[in-house]
């Protein structure tokens, strides 16, 4: 029988076996960096008194509180949450995003989508395909997290929550770019929207837990309510190793689903290779300013410039504001002053 | 029996009008050539016809019927785009096989024959490939399908004269099999070489559909002319143009419905010489589109 999806799995094949490089080494190098930020935490704080004092300077700190998440205890398990999931759910819906786009908008943008449409299959199969992949790619990220992180002796239930909520993230992102493609003509643009989206949504989380609540006890927090418009978000609100939030899932779940039927039918609404938004057309002759090496270089390389100018700028800021409570931490944190003497000679840190 | 049927085809994008109100009829079995200036729609119409753009109004039906679901037709047209472009780190054998399958299937054997014809490599990188190597994947994928109907948009471009005869060869032998070709070309010489029916459309309608003979009988014939006595008042007849003479030598053009009329007129020098033309489709051609470049005549 003939559907809208046939061919879906052929075209799955076919973005597996031109990722066969690309994604394992999204999902190795995103699942190492969590394992090694999690077996980092015991060195770096081996004792209670230590990770007191961090979470007590973290919860004060805006820029750590970005940078990391609100903290929910001080358990080894509890320690790596704080340290690392946010960021290792940022990974997945760059992946994710990435890859979407790769196996919608980049085949039409290159014709190569005309050449398959022209074939025996349906006309949903491409995002079909393209979805199955991404969706694929993120279970086995969530699974390989949780199997690194019981690795490292953390229980299995959080190990495993933690792993889920950064899969299901990248699962919701995956929506994201599905509609995201069906609305320019180019793969640029579509990844730059919906890379804007994982970093709204990273940003969101981060100014959630900014301004969370810091609980009587001194170094954990309660997030204020924005980290429940972000995926990122639902990902800290699942609060592995502390409560292990499974129903939390539902979120990201619904929001892919939701996503997924939108793209699904802008796909039936537009015709290949159009986009929902029109290319604005251009100036029909070159200004004087483009017509030297140094024009053209400027004129092919501003909106690259200007982004990352942007972006670094912020970076830049954000670290700054840490800079301070960071000294202030490594001053009284014996370990850290103990190393860096050891690493200067002796010579002492003050 | 009618391969392709499409009738008063409107497809607008924003303010641009791509076709506006486009005819086109194939039969089962022909070769129908399908020109066209760049920008007069050939490609929108394919794309219409293979159901990637959906026409604001009119009609088609491709292989017996207008199709609810195109993927049961697709399984029996192949198509070849005018620019190929292929995944970067497949080979072009992969590619062959890959479209092969997406089509339901092709024959191991003539696909392994029409890579040696077309001199392709298929263990080479498709980031490697030139763009003629690129078209090469495209086509020998369609003719190594066994399918009904091809749809070939400018398929040569890139090819040099050599894969030309060897894509021509190809055609000819789908040909002789029954099966329909609709091919889109810029290449006079390769359309009059294959094709047994040509439309000729111009911004989105078409001008002309006919035979080469037919579309022939519309226009005019070159004549090249040496008499024994001076020749006269030639330019002066209706039906001729161009006309140059210098005392027992002319050369000119003649509207083929006035053809015999003229040379009756000639005998009366006593013709020593005559050789005439039939116009090309090149001529053709410029004819329906001439007034575009140099202001209307």
């Amino acid at each position: 029988m003939s559907t809208a999806y046939t061919g879906s799995g052929r075209l799955a094949r076919l973005a597996l076996r031109r990722d066969r490089v690309q994604l394992p080494v999204w999902i190795l190098s995103t699942v190492a960096l969590g394992a090694f930020a999690g077996s980092a935490t015991d060195s770096q704080y081996p004792t209670e008194a230590d990770r007191l004092a961090v979470l007590r300077v973290a919860v004060e700190t805006p820029g750590l509180l970005m940078f990391r998440a609100a903290p929910t205890g001080t358990s080894d398990g509890q320690m790596t949450a704080f340290g690392i999931l946010a960021f290792l759910a940022l990974m997945a819906g760059f992946m994710s995003t990435l890859a979407v786009v790769r196996h919608t908008r980049q085949n039409e943008e290159t014709g190569r989508a005309e050449m398959i449409g022209a074939t025996a299959v349906g006309r949903h199969a491409n995002l079909s395909a393209a979805l199955t992949v991404v969706v694929g790619a993120n279970v086995v990220l969530a699974a390989l997290i949780g199997l690194a992180f019981t690795g490292n002796g953390l229980p299995a239930a959080g190990s495993f929550a933690a792993g889920a909520g950064v899969g299901a993230a990248g699962i919701a992102f995956a929506g994201v770019a599905a509609v995201a493609a069906q609305l320019t003509q180019g793969a640029r643009a579509a990844n730059g929207i919906a890379a804007t989206v994982v970093g709204v949504a990273y940003l969101l989380r981060g100014l959630a837990d900014v301004f969370g609540e810091v609980q009587p006890d001194g170094y954990t927090m309660t997030s204020a309510w924005p980290s429940w418009l972000s995926p990122i978000g639902w990902t800290m609100q699942m609060r592995p190793f502390a409560g292990d939030r499974w129903w939390v899932l539902v979120l990201p779940v619904a929001l892919f689903a939701v996503l997924t039927a939108a793209s699904f039918a802008l796909t039936a609404r537009r015709d290949v290779g159009m986009g929902l938004l029109a290319d604005r057309p251009g100036p029909a002759r070159a200004s004087a300013a483009l017509l030297s090496p140094l024009g053209l270089a400027w004129r092919l390389q501003r909106g690259t410039v200007l982004g990352w100018t942007v972006t670094i700028t912020a970076f830049g800021l954000l670290v700054g504001s840490i800079a301070n409570a960071v000294a202030d931490e490594l001053a009284t944190n014996e370990n850290v002053t103990g190393r860096l003497d050891d690493l200067a000679g002796g010579g002492g840190t003050r | 029996m009618t391969a392709i049927s499409a009738s008063a085809l409107v497809k607008t994008f924003g303010r641009v009008r791509a076709l506006d109100g486009l005819d086109l009829h194939v039969d089962v079995g022909e070769v129908h050539g399908f020109l066209g200036p760049n920008g007069s729609g050939k490609s929108t119409t394919i794309r219409v016809l293979l159901g990637l753009l959906r026409a604001d109004a009119g009609s088609v039906s491709l292989l017996g019927g207008p199709w609810r679901d195109a993927v049961d037709l697709h399984r029996r047209l192949a198509y070849v785009p005018g620019d190929v472009n292929l995944w970067p780190n497949l080979t072009g054998g992969e590619a062959i096989d890959l479209f092969g399958s997406l089509r339901g299937g092709l024959d191991r054997r003539r696909r392994d024959d029409l890579i040696q014809r077309f001199q392709l490599d298929p263990s080479k990188r498709a980031r490697t490939y030139s763009k003629g190597n690129r078209q090469k994947v495209a086509i020998v994928a369609a003719f190594a399908s066994d399918v009904e109907l091809y749809i070939l948009d400018e398929p040569t471009s890139g090819l040099d004269p050599l894969m030309e005869a060897a894509f021509q060869e190809c055609v000819r032998e789908v040909k002789s099999q029954g099966r329909t070709v609709l091919l889109s070309s810029h290449i006079f010489s390769e359309v009059e070489a294959l094709c047994d029916r040509v439309s000729i459309i111009r911004q989105g309608r078409t001008v002309e559909s006919g035979t080469l003979a037919e579309l022939r009988h519309l226009t005019r014939t070159s004549v090249s002319v040496d008499t024994a006595r001076p020749i006269t008042g030639l330019a002066e007849l209706p039906g001729v143009y161009d006309a140059v003479v210098s005392t027992t030598h002319a050369t000119f053009a003649v509207d083929t419905a006035d053809l015999n009329r003229v040379l009756e007129y000639l005998t009366r020098f006593d013709v020593r010489a005559l050789a005439s033309a039939p116009p090309s489709l090149e001529e053709l051609f410029l004819r329906h589109y001439g007034d575009e470049l140099v202001g209307v005549r």
